[in-house]
């Protein structure tokens, strides 16, 4: 049974707190890892010098993607994952602040599975989180490895 | 009385005879004539008198002697009232003498009653000689008709008109020619063609020598003199007149004056070679007129394409400027988020906030700094300069000292020879408190957290020149430009980067420039600022 673990994408130490701490009283996650930049992203995914790439059975049953990150934005992480046959199938949900009309359709047309704006008020906040992550690990079926 | 016909119808004869068998006689004698005729028979002076007027005759036959009447008088009666009407006598023997008188008196004929074999053949004769100059009368005036016809069409014809004689004698010379020539035909009748000519008379000679050998000429243009001396343009034409064997015995020659005319028409062509050479002055004037307009074009052409590009570059301003205000209201937000979150979780988790709440400080901190620095760049676009001497080294070594952190090792060296420089003293401090505060954050790790930031000057003619260095990782050329854009930062936990930007504003309003240089060799950054002198 493949291992339930989260990639999470955020670059705010205060959002990663309040994620971390939904999703470890929820209890449904067996792993999260936690990049705070692009360009990490990708390099945990797609493997760069540092990490020997990725294989299959490792990958993430779902990415929690900020858009606002520095360097590489999330919309840039997305298409360049998008682009690679590895992590073409990958679920990204894109987890963001913004509510901008174009960042939804630049996630969706990009190939995003979801897109989830960060509720303002704490408690929807970690409510949010918590039924994104029983949702995505254990109800979603992430895609097999081809 | 009638007069003038040719008698068609019955010759009216009256008798002026008292015996009837004589009259008898006569009448039978008359038959001989071949023309009816009617007679009457009178034998007073009052019968005479009446039958003259009622019956009209066209003959008389008178005997000599009559009881109550006499011929002679008859004859004198008939002068007086009619003297046209032939008298004839018919009568015995009166003796020669009385004969002459009577035919002196007026009368046609005399013929004895003894040889009346006479009467029919005189009657004859007179008749037939009255019936002739009856003729010739109205030939006359059918002649004399014709010829007033002709010579009205002659003089009054609208062209002047001259007949010549055979060696060119002028022989008639109609009121067209008088008027054009200014001679009237007396003065010139009998004398050559050429003297109307006056001077130039020589081309008309010419034309009268053709003629006269037979040829026609049509429409010569010659020009001629009037009387008074001036000159006249004469359109003529000759042709030779020719009688009944064909032999010319003259020449007709007509001519108009065409000097109006002529004079108009070289006008005219006056006219069109003058507007010929307007045509060109103003076709030139078009041309010139034309390229201007092209240059005009071309110009407003040009000015288009600058507001396109301007409106283009103004276009990509205000993009920039959204793209600003975006970045500007998510800074913004996303700390005031953050405080939001922490705060409401302390009804639910306050051990969870106790953890983080270094998180708190730190994002109300970073919104503190966010507006200052926002507010920096802002004055920064309409800083009030005041230009004074600007002592560098202190101004440098104030800056360095308030930016260095007290965990970190750090070192400012100066250039030896500071050369006074002009401009505004806190605008110069902030730009080295900004561009430490880059060195400071920006710092390699392997430099054992040594920063050593280099200050030096150096004066030319008409600026002088400021060139910072630090130790750090420096920046790549590619961005050499980008890096004073406000929304380039190569921070990880920030979004924009004031410091750059508002360091470029500063030294521009003191009229100076600034760039990153690409020259240095060792690492690390080295910016170039000049300020004028």
């Amino acid at each position: 049974m493949k291992e339930r673990r989260l990639l999470l994408v955020e670059d705010n130490p205060v959002d990663e707190a309040l994620i971390l701490r939904a999703l470890e009283k929820d209890e449904v996650c067996d792993r999260i890892v936690v990049v705070r930049d692009g360009e990490r992203a990708l390099e945990y995914l797609l493997g760069g010098e540092s990490e020997s790439s990725r294989k299959c059975r490792d990958m993430p049953c779902a990415v929690l993607l900020d858009l606002k990150l520095p360097r590489i934005n999330g919309l840039e992480v997305l298409r360049r994952l998008r682009a690679m046959e590895r992590t073409r199938l990958v679920p990204v949900v894109i987890l963001t602040s913004s509510k901008e009309e174009k960042d939804m359709i630049e996630g969706y047309s990009l190939g995003a599975n979801s897109y989830v704006q960060k509720p303002v008020e704490f408690d929807e906040f970690a409510e949010a989180v918590q039924r994104l992550g029983h949702y995505w690990l254990k109800v979603n079926e992430p895609p097999p490895c081809v | 009385m009638r007069k003038g016909c040719v008698m068609i119808s019955e010759l009216r004869i009256l008798m002026v005879e008292d015996n009837v068998t004589d009259a008898g006689l006569v009448c039978y004698e008359l038959e001989k004539l071949r023309r009816p005729f009617e007679t009457r028979r009178v034998e007073s002076r009052d019968s005479f008198l009446r039958e003259m007027k009622a019956f009209n005759p066209d003959l008389i036959l008178s005997d000599f002697t009559l009881p109550h009447f006499d011929g002679m008088s008859a004859l004198e009666i008939a002068q007086t009232i009619c003297p046209d009407i032939p008298f004839i006598f018919v009568s015995g023997t009166i003796g020669e003498d009385l004969a002459v008188k009577a035919l002196k008196k007026g009368a046609s004929d005399y013929i004895l009653k003894d040889h009346l074999l006479r009467l029919a053949p005189a009657v004859e004769r007179i008749l037939t000689e009255i019936e002739e100059s009856q003729k010739k009368t109205v030939m006359k005036a059918a002649l004399r008709e014709k010829r007033e016809i002709l010579q009205a069409i002659f003089h009054h014809a609208p062209i002047a008109i001259c007949r010549t004689d055979a060696s060119g004698i002028i022989v008639s010379w109609n009121i067209m020619a008088e008027n054009i020539s200014g001679w009237k035909a007396e003065e010139l009748a009998g004398e050559p063609i050429s003297k109307f000519m006056g001077e130039k008379a020589d081309e008309i000679e010419d034309l009268l020598k053709i003629t006269l050998r037979g040829a026609t000429v049509e429409g010569a243009e010659i020009r001629g003199s009037r009387r008074t001396g001036e000159l006249v343009d004469l359109y003529l034409s000759a042709s030779p007149l020719r009688d009944a064997e064909g032999q010319i015995f003259g020449t007709v020659f007509t001519f108009i004056d065409v000097t109006e005319k002529k004079r108009a028409l070289d006008e005219l062509r006056i006219h069109r070679e003058n507007l010929e050479e307007l045509v060109e002055e103003k076709t030139g004037e078009l041309k010139q007129a034309h390229r201007k307009l092209q240059k005009t074009v071309a110009r407003l052409s040009a000015e288009v394409e600058e507001r396109k590009l301007l409106q283009v570059h103004l276009e990509k301003k205000n993009a920039e400027l959204a793209d600003f205000a975006h970045k500007v209201s998510h800074e913004l937000k996303s700390n005031l988020l953050t405080v939001k979150r922490l705060l409401e979780c302390v009804t639910y988790d306050p051990d969870f906030v106790k953890k983080n709440s270094a998180f708190i400080a730190d994002a109300t901190s970073k919104l503190i700094d966010f507006v200052e620095k926002t507010l920096q760049h802002a004055r920064a676009e309409r800083p009030a300069i005041t230009i004074e001497e600007l002592p560098l080294a202190s101004l440098a070594s104030e800056a360095f000292e308030s930016i260095r952190k007290q965990d970190v090792a750090g070192s400012l060296v100066l250039g030896e020879h500071m050369p006074k420089a002009k401009g505004d003293v806190q605008a110069m401090k902030q730009i080295f408190r900004n561009l430490m505060a880059n060195s400071f954050q920006h710092r390699s790790n392997g430099n054992s957290n040594n920063v050593v930031v280099e200050v030096s000057c150096k004066k030319s003619a008409d600026h002088v020149q400021i060139t910072y260095r630090d130790n750090g990782p420096g920046i790549a050329p590619e961005n050499s430009e980008k890096i004073f854009d406000v929304t380039f930062t190569t921070k990880k936990s920030e979004i924009f980067g004031f410091g750059l930007s508002t360091v470029k504003k500063l030294i521009e309003a003191q009229g100076g420039k600034i760039h990153l240089s690409t020259r240095r060799k060792e690492p690390g950054v080295e910016f170039i600022m000049t300020l004028p002198r």
